[in-house]
């Protein structure tokens, strides 16, 4: 009976200090040094320290804007994702030594902290609770977000503001700008009814398309292109093969460089044998090996600019493609894209 | 059984079958339908049909169909059996650990064998007999051969090959593996091919019909083990046959179209309410029921939206209330083995 008691007792005194150490606030880290506010594009208010000596990126938008602004030495994590992070560890040392935060999965928040970044750059998807753990740890984050290419310029000048690299910041864009333009002046003129008719497949299946809400359309669309998916709405839309028949696409997209489909896997479909763009062995993966040009972020420019000599070769017979890439990574990723590895 | 109720089930599955051959998202008119159908006439060229007419009939409409009604029909009598032999109305086929065991080979050749011809396929057809295989045997080293120790074995199989799953998942690239193997796993008609009806169609048919064939020894097995112990019957022996034969349905099924569970649960008890239990009748009545029903089904996914609607949102949505409507209405009939007939 004693022994019970004794039990009872000392499990009770231990669930009253548990209780009574959760209902203390433990307070949050205070941002030291100087200080600003900047508004990030979720809208929050963000107090950041003036001098960044110390940066994660949580996302390969934010990640590719650090490289993009020239502030790389400062990141404590890669930064880069999938094939693009494989490339430039191999290619830079120091790169390849520092670690992964996410790969993929989720966020450690121990490792993070354990870091000492001054701040954290992530994107607007993130949970907005898991921000709030790490500001509570003293790590402002600033997210950012990209949906189409105004906005994702809006992200480019966020984070040049926090950093105060204005001007480097103003450069990307202006050559982003460059790029979008040196298509559009050729394909802008293109009539509704006289423009390739365009799938861009997902990750999932070729049946997985595009929607007229999503990025990609926008590529397309500037590109001369008509998106046959463009009246859908949400994130890659699954349709049946019929529909695709029905739509009769020109040229199909593959979105990234997926391996258990690929070109090949198309010509092979007996379902698909009525397409256009099977039938002309139009189907392209979109580049590139080492890294989306079809993602959320300002270097999507280079997918315009290749997209768009896929749709129209004739227009753009001047356009060196490898050469022009090479120069935008050279300058905004510290490599040329050939000597990273990267082909079309 | 009742000849109008036979008439109604041809005739309801006939309209079923030529509302799915007419409907869908590519348009082929009523001319053409009848010119694809004159075309299999000896003697009638088939040159009245446009040429993109009769690929994306013959080449996407008529594996699509076959294979909704081979999987529904495959699926629904592997359902009548597996709540046979538990002898519990709420046994779906995939009790003993099949849709874990394929979920896990078809994560597994997503991720590394790509490059083999129906790898995805193979890999979720072999792994799913495997898993059943597993349980079986888990169960038969127990003192107690019961039916409900294979339930146990069931979900011990599952759990570990969940978990499995939850490994490749994580392991998993999360830019375009991930995906894939999350989109697998609901299941979807829309790669249906002639290449995939070969090589599930056999199975499924031949599995079936050995299953309608030797249906009337379940009646005994829904009594418990004494009592058909003491009529003569091994038990056991004929356990493992209706296991095994249904496992290889179910495995073929789940490995040609992804995970569809909710027609193996659901189906069985609409054919019982139409028809009563004795199971030479049910097993037919259930075969016809659940190809014609997921038939509808996945003639709905494909055709009343330019996306496609998720097969499971539709058969819940459609069959639920109608299973609710029978448990009111025709409630008399019983359910599981009692009042038979």
């Amino acid at each position: 009976m004693r022994n019970t008691h004794i039990f009872f007792f000392g499990w009770l005194a231990c669930l009253g200090f548990v209780l009574s150490a959760a209902g203390c606030d433990f307070g949050r880290r205070e941002v030291a040094g100087e200080t600003r506010i900047v508004v990030d594009q979720m809208g929050r208010r963000v107090t950041v320290p003036k001098n960044i000596e110390r940066i994660a990126a949580l996302h390969h938008f934010g990640g590719k804007v650090i490289f993009a602004l020239g502030a790389q030495d400062l990141l404590v994590d890669q930064a880069l994702y999938h094939h693009e992070n494989t490339a430039m560890a191999r290619i830079n040392p120091v790169f390849a030594a520092k670690p992964k935060l996410i790969d993929g999965h989720n966020l450690n928040n121990e490792e993070m902290v354990a870091l000492r970044p001054d701040i954290a750059i992530a994107y607007a998807s993130f949970d907005p609770s898991e921000m709030e753990r790490l500001e509570h740890a003293g790590i402002p984050v600033v997210a950012i977000r990209g949906e189409t290419l105004e906005e994702s310029y809006a992200g480019v000048r966020l984070v040049a503001k926090v950093l105060g690299r204005e001007q480097r910041g103003e450069e990307y864009i202006a050559d982003c700008r460059k790029l979008c333009r040196l298509v559009t002046e050729r394909t802008a003129a293109i009539p509704r009814d006289e423009r390739v008719k365009v799938l861009f497949s997902g990750p999932k299946n070729i049946y997985s398309v595009a929607t007229g809400d999503m990025l990609q359309d926008t590529l397309l669309t500037m590109a001369g292109g008509y998106n046959v998916a463009s009246s859908l709405k949400g994130f890659w839309a699954t349709v049946s093969p019929e529909q695709v028949a029905s739509w009769n696409p020109d040229v199909i997209f593959l979105g990234s460089s997926l391996d258990t489909y690929g070109a090949g896997a198309l010509f092979d479909n007996g379902m698909l044998e009525t397409v256009n763009a099977v039938k002309h062995r139009r189907v392209y993966v979109f580049p590139s090996n080492i890294g989306w040009w079809d993602y959320p972020a300002p270097h999507c420019v280079l997918g315009l600019v290749w997209a768009a000599k896929m749709l129209y070769p004739e227009r753009f017979v001047d356009i060196d493609m490898q050469a022009l890439a090479d120069d935008f990574y050279q300058k905004y990723l510290g490599y040329s894209f050939t000597a990273m590895g990267g082909r079309l | 059984m009742k000849k109008s109720l036979i008439i109604f089930c041809l005739f309801a599955f006939g309209l079923a079958l030529v509302m799915s051959l007419a409907l869908g998202r590519y348009p082929i008119g009523p001319a053409d339908l009848l010119g694809l159908a004159g075309s299999l006439l000896p003697g009638i060229a088939a040159d009245a049909v446009p040429v993109e007419v009769r690929m994306v009939f013959w080449n996407i409409r008529v594996p699509r169909i076959l294979l909704g009604i081979a999987v529904g029909s495959g699926l629904s009598i592997a359902g009548v059996v597996f709540q046979a032999l538990f002898r519990n109305p709420l046994a779906a086929p995939d009790i003993l650990g099949v849709t874990a065991g394929s979920g896990f080979g078809a994560a597994l050749a997503i991720m590394f064998f790509t490059r083999m011809a129906l790898g995805v396929q193979g890999l979720a057809f072999l792994f799913g007999v495997v898993a059943v295989s597993i349980a079986y045997f888990l169960a038969n080293r127990s003192w107690d051969r019961s039916a409900s120790v294979l339930v146990i074995s069931g979900i011990v199989v599952s759990a570990v090959f969940q978990a499995g799953v939850s490994i490749l998942m994580y392991l998993a690239d999360p830019y375009d593996q991930l995906a894939k193997i999350v989109f697998w796993i609901m299941g979807s008609f829309h790669a249906a091919s002639w290449a995939k009806v070969q090589v599930t169609l056999p199975v499924v048919v031949v599995g079936s019909l050995l299953l309608t064939v030797f249906g009337w020894r379940l009646n005994v097995m829904t009594h418990n083990e004494e009592e058909a112990l003491s009529l003569g019957v091994d038990v056991f022996r004929w356990r493992l046959f209706y296991l095994g034969i249904s496992t290889l349905v179910v495995a073929s099924s789940v490995a040609a179209v992804g995970n569809i569970s909710w027609i193996g649960l659901i189906v069985p008890h609409i054919a019982r309410y139409l028809v009563g239990t004795e199971h030479r009748r049910l097993i037919p009545v259930a075969a016809f029921i659940g190809g014609g029903f997921l038939l509808i089904m996945d003639t709905v996914a494909r055709t009343v939206s330019v996306s496609e609607i998720p097969i499971s949102i539709i058969t819940s949505i459609l069959g639920a209330p109608f299973l609710g409507y029978l448990v009111i209405h025709r409630g008399r009939k019983g359910a599981l083995g009692v009042g038979a007939g």
